[in-house]
């Protein structure tokens, strides 16, 4: 039984992962990150890649909405913004992909300080239409702007290199991605352990009050969305680079909805929360396709629309259960093993 | 230790049944994961992504009794040369990455497939970079998009039908044909997406080689339109055809209905996806006023084609829709293409069953489609005009087979 947390050093009360139990798990965590790609087929690498990219895009609005209390329906325009730069940028000037994910998140957190000004005046569901607005706008340039995005057709981008190692399939991406993916959550941790992230909270808690307390509104909200634009620009770019494809039907309205329902299942406000979302969003519908097939191959068309409907009950299931989502059932988890045998 | 109320305990059971279901349900993909199913050795697996939920959830079912009706046949008559098909098929969702994960998941098993069915035109371009390079097996699907066309850039995929392009290629040879003379007047109607736009600069080409003029081109949303604008700038154009291509059930049977009203007097025609017989059914007094392009026999046909018979006899259904005649005869073009790679004793790889399907040449699809067939740039160019009779409620066959050269 965990009875209490003793440091000596005030590194160690800054430290991350303070406790040995909690740095054992991070260390089971990239044990298993690390021997994945060797016992997954493709299929499995598929979905860590999907995942990963995933968890970006998701820890990016977890950041805006999860932490600032910014809704933003415009997500996936973002990541196509990041997307499309990426493409063209790997296309037309030939730059290498290091330097093309970062231009391509910068881009969209270009994008995403426009679109953010009118968060200044508004908020709440005047603000998610807002943003709703800057999805379709940004949908429709990606759709007509044709010399650059190819338009409906789309474009496609060769695959990513570094010292002669072309990063063509699963497994050699699922490396880039999980790179990308560690450094994203790494530097969101370390945010809100700064002033900058403290001020996106006090916003979210209460923006009258923050200002009093000498936080300036206009630059922490546009901070915030430019943070996650920029997020969802390099979650876009890794996409482009993991199908070889960019076209606009991959960044539509209803990615933007599965962007901010993987944050509220998984817990806003916390980076474990984006974590547990995308992977549960992700995963779920496989789990439940996997399911279906259990059934046999003629049923598969009529449970079809049964999982469908598993996964809205799921979802609702959580919120109704656990409205702070995975993060807060993990954490009850945790805290059962802690003090065992004793209970809460 | 302190009471607590029946609410709380059962909340408290039922957090446990929750977290208890998520774990079983865990369990059993993993479990279902690693063991896989069972699959004889000399099987034939053929893989495919259906839309069962989703905007096409209604086509991507009919579709997928369709393809599994066509291999129950084909296993209940022996076979491809004996061996049977087995066929996984997942639903997409309509969704290009869920389909591509579908493909993946298909090729990663143990049970590896030959040919795979995609459900949408963005699964072909998405799984085209991979398809070229790695898996190389034979892809068909429900796009007829004119990219597919280019062997150069899709050398694995091919399409059950003539292209979009070519669709409206169909129709204007159709209206030029039919000219008596005069200069025709056309009008193109389509929709705002890829879909929509993929024919266009085809047929302004097309119609500029047979001496048709375009008077009037208007762009809309795929749904949910307001078409009394649009009505208007028909009824100024004067048109004698109105060609819409890239909408499915909605936009363009009100555009129809109110045209009509307003005193356009042309002809209304539509391409394949707009050519069930379920929707003429619906139009009405309307469907004396639409014709369209349709590359097979419709199924009140069958004394003409035995494969429609087959269907028939296979489904015991009175009515056999669009959606399940596309993938029963990409069923078929699948396994001839694999019994023509068998007989020549070749394995089952892409490049020896791409071959073996541009070896279709002057093939007998049992009447499905009215003239031997052979294909071209991954497609088979081949359509029928047929004109929409509302006391019928069917589609009748208003020209011979019309084959693009």
């Amino acid at each position: 039984m965990l009875i209490g947390n003793f440091k000596e050093r005030y590194e160690a009360d800054e430290a991350i992962f303070r406790t040995t139990r909690s740095r054992v798990w991070l260390g089971i965590a990239v044990a298993l990150i690390v021997a994945f790609p060797f016992v997954g087929n493709s299929y499995h690498l598929y979905m860590a890649g999907l995942i990963g990219i995933n968890i970006i895009a998701a820890t990016g609005i977890n950041i805006l909405t999860g932490y600032t209390g910014l809704i933003s329906l415009g997500h996936a325009a973002f990541m196509g913004v990041g997307a499309y730069t990426v493409a063209w940028l790997s296309n037309n000037v030939g730059l290498p992909f290091y330097i093309c994910l970062p231009l391509g998140g910068l881009v969209a957190a270009a994008v995403g300080v426009v679109v953010g000004i009118p968060s200044l005046r508004i908020k709440g569901l005047y603000l998610a239409i807002a943003t709703l607005a800057a999805q379709f706008i940004l949908g429709f340039v990606f759709n007509e702007w044709e010399p650059v995005t190819g338009g409906g057709r789309g474009t496609s981008l060769a695959a990513a290199e570094i010292g002669g190692i072309v990063l063509d399939t699963e497994f050699e991406l699922y490396w880039l991605i999980v790179v990308v993916m560690v450094l994203a959550l790494l530097f969101a941790r370390n945010l809100f352990r700064t002033r900058v992230g403290r001020a996106f909270i006090a916003v979210r808690d209460r923006d009258i009050s923050a200002e009093v307390m000498g936080i300036n509104l206009l630059r922490t909200k546009l901070t915030a969305f430019a943070l996650s634009s920029f997020y969802a620009g390099l979650a876009g770019g890794l996409m482009a680079y993991f199908f070889k494809v960019v076209s606009p039907e991959q960044y539509t309205f209803s990615v933007s909805i599965f962007m901010l329902a993987a944050v509220v299942v998984g817990g806003m406000g916390t980076i474990l929360g984006g974590i547990l979302g995308a992977i549960f969003m992700t995963l779920i519908p496989e789990i439940l396709g996997e399911i279906t097939q259990i059934f046999g191959a003629g049923a598969v068309a009529m449970l079809s629309s049964a999982r469908e409907v598993v996964f809205g009950l799921l979802i609702v299931g959580f919120l109704v259960f656990e409205p702070r989502g995975l993060a807060q059932i993990w954490k009850r988890i945790k805290r059962v093993y802690e003090i065992w045998p004793f209970r809460t | 230790m302190t009471d607590i109320s029946l609410s709380q305990r059962i909340l408290r059971i039922s957090r446990r049944a929750a977290l208890g279901c998520a774990l079983a349900a865990t369990l059993g993909f993993a479990a279902s994961v690693s063991t896989g199913a069972a699959h004889a050795d000399d099987e034939i697996v053929w893989g495919a992504s259906m839309p069962l939920t989703g905007p096409f959830a209604k086509a991507g079912v009919l579709g997928e009794k369709g393809l599994r009706a066509f291999i129950g046949y084909t296993n209940a008559t022996g076979g491809i040369n004996g061996r049977q098909i087995k066929l996984i098929a997942e639903d997409s969702g309509y969704v290009p990455d869920k389909a591509l994960a579908i493909f993946k998941q298909v090729m990663a098993s143990d049970e590896k497939a030959v040919v795979f069915y995609g459900d949408s035109t963005g699964f072909s371009k998405l799984v085209a970079p991979e398809l070229n390079d790695r898996y190389k097996i034979l892809v068909g699907g429900t796009s007829f998009a004119t990219d597919l066309t280019d062997e150069a850039a899709h050398p694995f995929q091919f399409m059950p039908g003539p292209s979009y392009a070519d669709q409206i290629g169909i129709l204007l040879k159709y209206i030029s044909d039919n000219a008596g003379g005069k200069t025709p007047r056309v009008a193109l109607f389509y929709s705002n997406t890829e879909f929509g736009r993929d024919p266009i600069a085809s047929a302004r080409a097309t119609a500029a080689k047979l001496g048709i003029e375009i008077v009037e081109e208007i762009e809309t949303k795929p749904a949910g339109v307001d078409v009394a604008p649009e009505v208007i700038k028909l009824r100024r154009a004067k048109p004698d055809y109105v060609i819409f291509h890239g909408f499915v059930t909605s936009v363009w049977p009100e555009v129809m209905k109110q045209s009509l009203q307003s005193g356009v007097k042309a002809m209304f025609m539509g391409t394949f996806w707009a050519m069930e017989p379920a929707i003429i059914k619906k139009m009405g007094p309307l469907a004396d006023h639409y014709m369209g392009v349709f590359p097979y026999r419709y199924y009140w046909d069958q004394a003409e084609s035995s494969t429609l018979q087959t269907m028939a006899a296979v489904t015991k259904a009175p009515y056999l829709p669009t959606y399940f005649v596309q993938t029963w005869f990409s069923g078929m073009i699948f396994a001839e293409t694999i019994k023509r790679t068998l007989d020549a004793g070749k394995p089952l790889t892409g490049e020896n069953l791409k071959a073996a399907f541009n070896s279709l040449q002057n093939w007998d699809t049992g009447g499905l489609i009215g003239v031997p067939v052979s294909v071209r740039n991954n497609s088979i160019p081949v359509g029928r005009i047929y004109k929409g009779n509302s006391a019928t409620g069917s589609l009748d066959a208003v020209s011979d087979w019309i084959v693009l050269e």
